[in-house]
């Protein structure tokens, strides 16, 4: 038996610790966040906590629009692009994302930044599965069924259905689009000349 | 016209980054993290103070870390087990996430921790998106939510790599029919574990603490359909180990453990 480690009640570990102090170039990654403070509604969308500091985010569509924002934003500056005609996302059926709710939160997020006014263009993705014995593939459906709807088996594993991805950035008229594929790269790709993704901030 | 750029980009890319980092960091000291999810009230703490209790007993290093809007209950109550608990408190906040994990992690996790237990924001929905660098996704039901529960929430359900059933004390009484609840079980996650445990009678008292340390010590984990193989999509990964989409790799305890981990 283990000695007793008795519990030290303390209020304040909340999900944000005190930070030490921003980081030196001034790119903070809550910037978008912090542009949110006072936008968004008085009540959470699921009814709970309070809102209106910097950074909450009360559902996790907010989270994901946050994070749709700051890439696009990263990767404007990256090209020297000052605006953001919209967004193209794709959203698989078991993704766990509302469109509706994301485009709902993606307006909020967008709200003083570069992407503002950004149309958000949700394309919905339908789950696939394949089965491994008899090579049937299978839309799976919502609730998904993965079990080989003609014998069975699990599902060796989902083709398409679970993404959720940003797909394409439609830069505003006159902008440098960022160094990255374009359109007629085709769709998808195959590895090489994809944008490269933004340095990521530590954890 | 305008232009437009493929970015291809995962838009969970930073969480899934942290999540790895987190796994791999904890990996190199021999800790591995348990993700406990379910609906508010479905028994998650009582199963986990009893589980911290068998742990203490046997001298298994283990801690807790548990999340809510709001009240340190949860805390207070893990803490009766005598291990080291720690109370997140969200204001609001549905999910937590691998940064934010991590960051509570600092300087209070014990060194010698071989598993930490993640008591998750009560919520089926959100939590099922972030990985948290998890070697054991767990789930839980209680008898009294209903057989279907796992096709209304089949994300969380089908990401998991264990699914415990709980409250089996009170499963006649209020109808419970197992078979139907594993028959969706299987729908949308074959081949996974349906545990039953009951906090108050100590049925399955002990499980859930064996399928942890066995994970942890890299033994072999359910790959859950939905959540794996990675899929080809096309982007740049920066060097970085995420998969195509969120929520934990399948094989991510055994890929954990070929890094070793100190046990």
């Amino acid at each position: 038996m283990r000695a007793a480690v008795p519990y030290r009640p303390s209020a304040l570990y909340r999900v944000r610790p005190p930070r030490a102090a921003p980081p030196p170039n001034g790119a903070h990654r809550t910037a978008a966040a912090a542009r949110l403070n006072g936008r968004v509604p008085a009540r959470p969308f699921n009814g709970a906590g309070r809102t209106g500091r910097t950074g909450e985010r009360p559902m996790h569509e907010m989270s994901i629009a946050l994070a749709v924002v700051e890439q696009v934003e990263q990767a404007a500056r990256a090209g020297g692009a000052t605006g953001v005609a919209g967004v193209r996302l794709r959203i698989g059926e078991l993704a766990g994302v509302v469109p509706d709710a994301l485009s709902f939160c993606f307006e909020l997020a967008c709200a003083g930044t570069l992407l503002e006014g950004a149309e958000l263009e949700a394309e919905q993705v339908p789950a696939r599965a394949r089965c491994g014995p008899c090579a049937d593939e299978w839309a799976v459906g919502m609730p998904p069924q993965l079990c080989c709807p003609r014998c069975g088996t699990a599902a060796a594993g989902l083709l398409s259905g679970r993404e959720l991805h940003i797909a394409a950035v439609h830069w505003a008229d006159g902008d440098v689009p960022p160094h990255g594929r374009t359109p007629g790269d085709g769709p998808g790709g195959t590895g090489g000349g994809t944008a490269p993704v933004p340095p990521r901030e530590e954890c | 016209m305008c232009r437009v750029t493929d970015l291809q980009q995962a838009v969970l890319a930073k969480n899934d980054a942290c999540a790895h980092a987190l796994r791999a960091n904890l990996a190199q000291r021999g800790t591995a993290v348990v993700n406990l999810l379910s609906s508010p009230g479905s028994g998650k703490t009582a199963l986990l103070e009893r589980e911290l209790v068998l742990a203490r007993e046997r001298g298994v290093p283990v801690v807790a870390l548990t999340a809510d809007l709001a009240t340190e209950n949860d805390a207070v109550r893990l803490a009766r087990s005598g291990v080291p608990v720690k109370q997140v408190l969200t204001d609001g906040l549905c999910h937590l996430e691998a940064g934010m994990l991590g960051s509570h992690l600092t300087g209070w996790l014990p060194g010698d921790t071989r598993l930490l237990f993640v008591e998750n924001v009560g919520n089926l929905v959100c939590p099922a998106s972030y990985d948290l660098g998890e070697s054991l996704r767990v789930v839980l039901a209680s008898v009294t939510e209903g057989e279907d529960k796992p096709l209304k929430y089949p994300t969380a359900f089908g990401t998991a790599h264990l699914v415990v059933v709980t409250k089996t004390d009170i499963a006649a009484a209020v109808g419970f029919d197992e078979d139907a609840f594993r028959a969706h079980v299987e729908q949308v996650n074959p081949g996974v574990e349906v545990l039953l445990t009951s906090a108050r009678t100590g049925e399955g008292a002990g499980l859930l603490l064996e399928r942890a340390l066995a994970a942890g010590d890299g033994g072999p984990v359910h790959a859950p359909v939905m959540a794996g193989p990675p899929q080809h999509h096309g982007h740049d990964h920066g060097g970085h180990d995420h998969h195509d989409h969120h929520g934990p790799v399948a094989g991510a305890a055994s890929r954990r453990g070929a890094e070793g981990t100190g046990e």
